[in-house]
């Protein structure tokens, strides 16, 4: 069928898109946390340290928060459930 | 909540609006924690034991405003 594969590919554009964007603002971040000497043209060793620490850290903790929020979002749901049960069958 | 009777194109608008709005929440809670609980140092590429836990109650208490305020 021609639907679902279009639907997907305009998913995977999305998923995409989000990607770039969040990689552009990782890049910002960790460049505004870690690099403050401007005395040379190039990245000391100790600023390219705490870069990759950034991305690493960024990562690990978007990790986290995306199994926290599956949690919550399971739980939610699970109560919507119940919820709409009970009051369909009012006994 | 009582959902009025909606025609099913309404219903597939305000559904994607919800996802909409869930996917912008979920960016904005990654980025309202981080501030809150990672320090700026980045001395290690590991998540301490005390960032993990600010990071859960980050969450937890983040979702609770969110149903406050809703």
């Amino acid at each position: 069928m021609a639907t679902p594969e279009m639907m997907s590919e305009v998913d995977q554009i999305k998923t995409f898109k989000d990607f770039l964007v969040q990689y552009n603002k990782l890049s910002e971040l960790c460049f505004n946390d870690c690099i403050h000497d401007f005395t040379s043209r190039t990245l000391k060793s100790t600023e390219d340290k705490c870069t990759v620490n950034c991305m690493e850290k960024y990562l690990r903790m978007n990790q986290r928060v995306s199994q926290r929020f599956h949690e919550f979002q399971m739980l939610a749901n699970e109560n919507m459930l119940a919820l709409a049960q009970k009051s369909g069958n009012p006994s | 909540m009582a959902v009025p009777q909606l025609d099913p194109a309404k219903l597939q608008l305000v559904q994607e609006l919800e996802i909409e709005m869930m996917s912008d929440m979920y960016n904005r809670l990654v980025s309202a924690c981080h501030r809150k609980c990672i320090p700026i140092k980045y001395h290690e590429p590991e998540l301490g034991k005390g960032e993990s836990v600010c990071l859960d109650r980050c969450v937890a208490q983040y979702l609770d405003v969110h149903e406050r305020i809703g």
